[in-house]
């Protein structure tokens, strides 16, 4: 009984850790290329999924045309975002881009509750399989569809920046801005695709998590500011680490919010995050030194 | 090849270049003198594009290049060999070397793997670090990735900006070889930036000095090499360094 429990709890732990991982990795991304952390990234995880929503209920469309849809759709917006909230601020220090990305999440979340309301909404799941029993285990299917999706598209990531010339490329202008451009580098064109690469990230996370929670106008938020924990928790700055620290936050997460308290679940998360901060601020993978030089 | 005329750039209110002119042939190895903030850097930075020059022209191939875009001057065929390297530390040596190839745009698989082989003819410790992270490369292996990335571009130009800063005598001397052989064999244009005066006069055919912006002496490398006035100043009295 008590390991069955556990195991349940484990799956549900691995999936939100994924949620988190995705949101993180959006984060990372965006500052490792452009040197900013962008305050919006919750909000990216929330408009899919109100897109999703309405696109399934209201239009009618099929599942399979809706999660690629609301994926193109989401690409256009991360394009549209780093043409108005970053570019005109490049050239500036990190804090007007911070205060510019803080503006663009308070006009989602009300954009987002002027066009779809102000009620709670539900975001069908992809599968009619109520649950999953596996040896004695009960699963929400959901969790798996979360897990594998989420575990495909990191390797699909890996792929990309290692494999090919353009995730090279990007590498590379995140790495030393002067010395790609000397390469020949369209730095400014590296930089709005990985705006679009981290918004597609944060849109998968948000057709992922739709279907377990209400989609409100306000679920970004915490799930943006859990994605920044897991990040700051697996070493600022580290895509490796902004997916172990965001796993290990959503698996202890879940466990002591069974164990201990599930009130206090949300904070467990930052007092996790304070913790590491204090005793290891460097991150469970501190960014290498020699990395930034 | 290239002629810089008047040209003047700005830091802020600083002005680091003050009115400098100076010429490279097609094929000549150029080498600019001069102690520390003479203005040398922000010549390359200018040249680059990394730096707006405030007056003055730059004119490569017969077309003035003042003021266009970092990535449009590389694609025009001049590569940089930056001041401190500045290898990409996350990306493996080959990858760092791939990089180069990005002014050439889309290339055949074939050309590129010719263009590697190439590289690791004349840096046989690249081959062998191929998949290695940049940054756990030595100062003098860095040195030597900045150069074959350079060379990757297969550029008509060639900046060399300090290339022995901070490396041991013996890899100076190398190179130094490799400058010679990479402009002869290639018949590449290099401008080479260099502090050390005795062994950069031994690779060009002509140079020219900077002092706190400006050009204070041009020659010949030999008129140069017997100048007293060089050698008072750069070439460290009668004695023999590096």
């Amino acid at each position: 009984m008590d390991m069955t429990i556990n195991v349940q709890l484990l799956f549900s732990g691995l999936a939100m850790g994924s949620i988190y991982a995705l949101i993180a990795l959006g984060i990372v991304i965006i500052y490792r290329a452009a040197d900013v952390v962008n305050f919006a990234q919750g909000e990216l995880v929330m408009l899919p999924a109100f897109i999703a929503v309405f696109l399934l209920d209201t239009m009618g469309l099929p599942a399979v045309a809706v999660y690629p849809l609301v994926i193109i759709c989401m690409g256009l917006v991360g394009f549209i975002f780093e043409k108005v909230a970053y570019y005109p601020l490049r050239n500036r220090s990190f804090l007007p881009v911070i205060i510019s990305t803080i503006g663009v999440s308070i006009f989602l979340k009300n954009g987002a509750q002027y066009v779809f309301g102000a009620l709670p909404q539900v975001m069908p799941r992809p599968t009619d399989v109520e649950v999953l029993v596996l040896g004695g285990v009960i699963i929400d299917p959901q969790y798996i569809i979360i897990i594998v999706s989420t575990s495909l598209l990191l390797v699909a990531q890996h792929f990309f920046f290692e494999r090919t010339m353009l995730g090279k490329m990007m590498q590379a202008t995140a790495q030393d801005k002067d010395a790609a451009r000397l390469m020949g580098i369209p730095i400014a064109r590296m930089i709005a695709i990985t705006f679009i690469f981290s918004t597609i990230l944060a849109s998968v996370a948000g057709l992922l998590v739709g279907p377990l929670f209400y989609v409100t106008k306000e679920m970004g938020g915490m799930a943006g500011l859990k994605g920044f924990c897991g990040a700051i928790i697996g070493g600022f700055g580290s895509v490796t680490g902004a997916i172990l620290g965001s796993v290990f936050l959503g698996v202890i997460e879940v466990y002591l919010a069974f164990y201990v308290s599930s009130a206090y679940r949300d904070a467990f998360a930052f007092i996790i995050m304070i913790l590491v901060l204090l005793f290891r601020p460097q991150g469970i993978l501190g960014e290498r030194i020699a990395q930034k030089a | 090849m290239l002629r810089i005329e008047s040209l003047s750039t700005f830091y802020g209110a600083v002005q680091a270049l003050k009115g400098v002119s100076l010429e490279v042939r097609q094929g000549a190895v150029v080498s600019l003198l001069g102690s520390n903030g003479a203005g040398k850097s922000t010549l390359i930075r200018s040249i680059t594009g990394l730096v707006a020059p405030r007056a003055g022209s730059i004119v490569f191939k017969s077309e003035n290049i003042t003021g266009k875009s970092t990535e449009s001057i590389s694609r025009r065929g001049i590569a940089c060999v930056p001041e401190g390297r500045h290898i990409f530390p996350g990306l493996n040596v080959e990858d760092n070397l791939l990089m180069g190839t990005v002014s050439r745009g889309k290339l055949p698989q074939s050309e590129v793997a010719e263009n590697l082989k190439e590289i690791y003819r004349i840096f046989p410790i690249l081959q062998e670090f191929k998949k290695k992270p940049g940054w756990q490369l030595s100062g003098g292996q860095q040195q030597m990735l900045a150069i074959g990335r350079g060379l990757m571009a297969r550029p008509q130009l060639l900046l060399l900006d300090e290339p022995s800063l901070g490396l041991a005598p013996v890899l100076v001397q190398e190179v130094f070889r490799v400058i010679r052989s990479i402009n002869e064999q290639s018949g590449t244009t290099i401008l080479l930036v260099e502090q050390n005066a005795r062994m950069a006069l031994s690779v060009a055919s002509r140079a020219y000095v900077l002092a706190t912006g400006q050009v204070v002496m041009e020659n010949s490398a030999e008129k140069l090499l017997a100048d007293k006035e060089m050698h008072r100043h750069y070439l460290g009295g009668g004695k023999k360094e590096g």
